[in-house]
């Protein structure tokens, strides 16, 4: 079954096809959401509602574009959605730092599992900020509005994101040195 | 020497190619709650429906109480108040009650008669109206008399009679009770200001327990009749003396008319038994659940006429739901509710075959799919294979015997009078009413074995139709607030198809189990 009778067939919404769709894209959906989420707990309840939120709205994806990139965009938005029900993004008396130009790492080999870690504990924001730009290429811009901050807050929360980050893999450097 | 690198350029090369595999649940989760919101989907706008009708319900309730009995409920609600606060001592007291009733009756003796003299004398000043309204009584007492010396000389054996012969004159008496009293209201109304309402009341019940005379159910006519007589009776004690005269003339004329009877009827009994005359509680609420089975009257069939002489099966399903009754008096209750009553029953006889939606049943939404799972009448397929309507079906070998089914599932509203025949702690009742039945699933499917697939919905089925209920309902409280039904309930479709060529005529007949709680 090619995926545009993949596509067609859910939104008649028969329930194998639905099936099917999960198993093909899971992995990839699932990807995205433990980037963006707090824990692998939370990742799979995002999965899961933004999943249901495909299927609903399925009938809405017109054929134009990536179907793939359409799931990602519900996933996302799906945990932007969350988060925003939180009022993690309004964090009050921010102070607004400068982009640093230089924020190097040893590129040793840092298993991927530890590098989940470290930005799954970054605060909710500098989390979301991150992925969104570095991960995903989102530039500042479409960060602001989709966070409903203004570029200079998501440029500082990239940075502070950034120096979160560094502390943390040099210190992982420095207890793996020792060792 | 370790090479340094730019964090994003770290963290972009290792999340390219990052994809991980969610636990098997998830997709579980997802699968339970798709299922959950397709029925809460079906649900919320009959919510919206149900609404209506429950609306509807309330306002004929508040509006009908309203238009037949305006005074009569709060004079039931007086009354009863006042019976509460005896009501623990009122069993016990009852026979205490009567005799001092006898007591009250005897010593105002002479007084009620000057009364009686004095307001009939007034009255006839007064108006001429209530001296016709007097007299007619007064013949009506005469031939009440006269049918009740008639019953007991034609009267067997057993208590049946003695009761007949109470209630006869009793009501009668209640008549004039209601002639007199409004004289005495009349007359003294400047100093007895409270008593207005008193025989007002017991006038009203009256009026109102007449109407079961219509059905010339004597028994009821019994009770009814005492009650005014027993609420003076109840009331006595805790009346002022100014009250004595208007009860005693009330009594005096039942002493009178029902001498004789009184003489040789139990009156314990008699006085028992208008007690019962008023519910105990107004209102019950009952959650009920129960065996339904589904089946029709007719040999049609609702999914394909050439299923028409196929063998058909009703299957046996379960309904639940909740039902609200107000109790009119202790004989009458008028109730509704809401349940969900699922239905479903099977057609043999057939076999099955892949083919175009074309030839496919008409009354089956197929919801767009093209190649579907067709189901004819046995050996149709051996018949047409060569050529014919059928000529593209491909015949589907199957284990079992294939059946098509249909599932049905109602949201039932019933709108119904249950009158009581015994209600005692055991009771027996019959059930008369109606029923709005609102479409919830719906679902044509086929088995055969080992294979089973849903075709679709049917497409021919109404989504609001009737049916007529009978019924009769076994009660046994096990206290003043609780009591469990049985009710065996059959109920025949009015409406259930859109089409009228439709020859099915489905019944259903479910046994309702529940705890009703009375308050």
């Amino acid at each position: 079954m090619t995926l545009d009778e993949l596509i067609l067939n859910c939104k008649k919404q028969d329930l194998k096809a639905q099936e099917k769709l999960y198993k093909k894209f899971s992995s990839t959906l699932f990807s995205v959401c433990l980037k963006y989420s707090r824990n692998y707990h939370e990742a799979e309840d995002n999965l899961q509602d933004a999943f249901i939120t495909i299927l609903k709205n399925i009938e809405q994806f017109k054929g134009k574009g990536s179907f793939e990139g359409w799931m990602k965009r519900i996933t996302v938005n799906t945990v932007l959605q969350k988060y925003r029900k939180q009022r993690v993004f309004n964090l009050s008396n921010e102070e607004q730092i400068e982009e640093e130009a230089e924020v190097e790492v040893e590129d040793t080999k840092i298993p991927l599992d530890f590098l989940l870690k470290i930005v799954q504990e970054l605060p909710d924001r500098y989390r979301l900020v991150f992925t969104m730009y570095v991960l995903d290429g989102c530039p500042h811009k479409e960060i602001s509005e989709e966070m409903g901050i203004s570029v200079g807050t998501s440029k500082s929360n990239l940075a502070r994101a950034r120096k979160i980050l560094q502390t943390k893999i040099e210190e992982y450097h420095r207890e793996n040195d020792s060792r | 020497m370790k090479e340094k690198k730019h964090i994003d350029q770290l963290f972009k090369e290792r999340f390219e190619n990052f994809e991980a595999t969610p636990s098997p649940q998830v997709w579980d989760n997802i699968q339970a709650k798709i299922k959950e919101e397709e029925k809460d989907r079906k649900i919320i706008p009959l919510w919206v429906k149900l609404g209506g009708v429950a609306a509807l319900l309330a306002l004929i309730l508040t509006v009908g109480n309203s238009v037949f009995g305006p005074t009569t409920t709060p004079s039931i609600t007086e009354e009863k108040t006042e019976i509460n606060s005896q009501d623990s001592e009122n069993n016990n007291v009852i026979n205490k009650n009567n005799s001092k009733k006898t007591e009250v009756v005897s010593e105002d003796n002479n007084h009620l008669k000057d009364a009686i003299n004095n307001s009939t004398n007034e009255n006839e000043v007064k108006s001429d109206s209530h001296i016709e309204k007097i007299k007619k009584n007064a013949t009506l007492s005469g031939t009440e008399i006269a049918y009740e010396d008639e019953t007991k000389k034609a009267s067997n054996k057993n208590e049946n009679n003695s009761e007949i012969n109470i209630k006869e004159p009793a009501n009668k008496t209640s008549t004039i009770n209601e002639a007199v009293v409004e004289n005495d209201v009349q007359k003294n109304t400047s100093d007895l200001p409270s008593n207005t309402e008193k025989p007002g009341e017991g006038s009203l019940i009256n009026k109102e327990k007449a109407i079961p005379v219509i059905d010339g159910k004597e028994a009821v006519v019994e009770n009814e009749a005492n009650d005014p007589k027993n609420k003076d009776a109840e009331t006595i004690p805790s009346e002022t003396e100014n009250k004595e005269t208007d009860v005693a003339i009330t009594e005096e004329t039942n002493k009178r008319s029902i001498f004789d009877a009184i003489e040789e009827t139990n009156d314990d009994e008699a006085v028992v038994e208008t007690k019962n005359n008023k519910p105990d509680n107004y209102w019950e609420i009952t959650p009920n659940v129960g065996p339904v089975y589904y089946n029709s009257l007719s040999d049609g069939s609702s999914i394909d006429p050439s299923f028409s002489d196929n063998p058909k099966s009703g299957e046996l399903n379960i309904t639940y739901g909740v039902q609200v009754s107000y109790n009119l008096n202790n004989r009458i209750s008028v109730r509704s509710g809401l349940s969900n009553v699922n239905l479903s029953y099977a057609t043999t006889g057939i076999e099955l075959g892949n083919g175009p939606v074309s030839v496919a049943l008409k009354s089956v939404d197929y919801d767009k799919r093209d190649n579907v799972i067709i189901a004819v009448d046995k050996g149709a397929l051996a018949d047409q294979s060569m050529e014919g309507e059928f000529g593209t079906i491909t015949p589907k070998s199957t284990s079992g015997e294939p059946s098509i089914n249909q599932k049905i599932s109602y949201y039932e509203v019933p709108l119904e009078l249950k009158y009581a025949l015994l209600n005692k702690k055991f009771g027996v009742n019959l059930i008369g009413g109606f029923s709005t039945l609102f479409l919830g699933e719906n679902e044509i499917f086929v088995d055969a074995g080992d294979f089973n697939e849903t075709l679709g919905e049917a497409n021919n089925l109404s989504t609001l139709s009737f049916t007529t209920n009978i019924g009769l309902g076994l009660n046994y409280s096990f206290s003043k607030k609780l009591m469990f039904n049985i009710e065996p309930m059959f109920k025949y479709q009015l409406n259930p198809y859109t089409e009228s060529s439709v020859d099915f005529k489905p019944y259903y007949i479910g046994i309702y189990t529940g705890l009703s709680f009375k308050f």
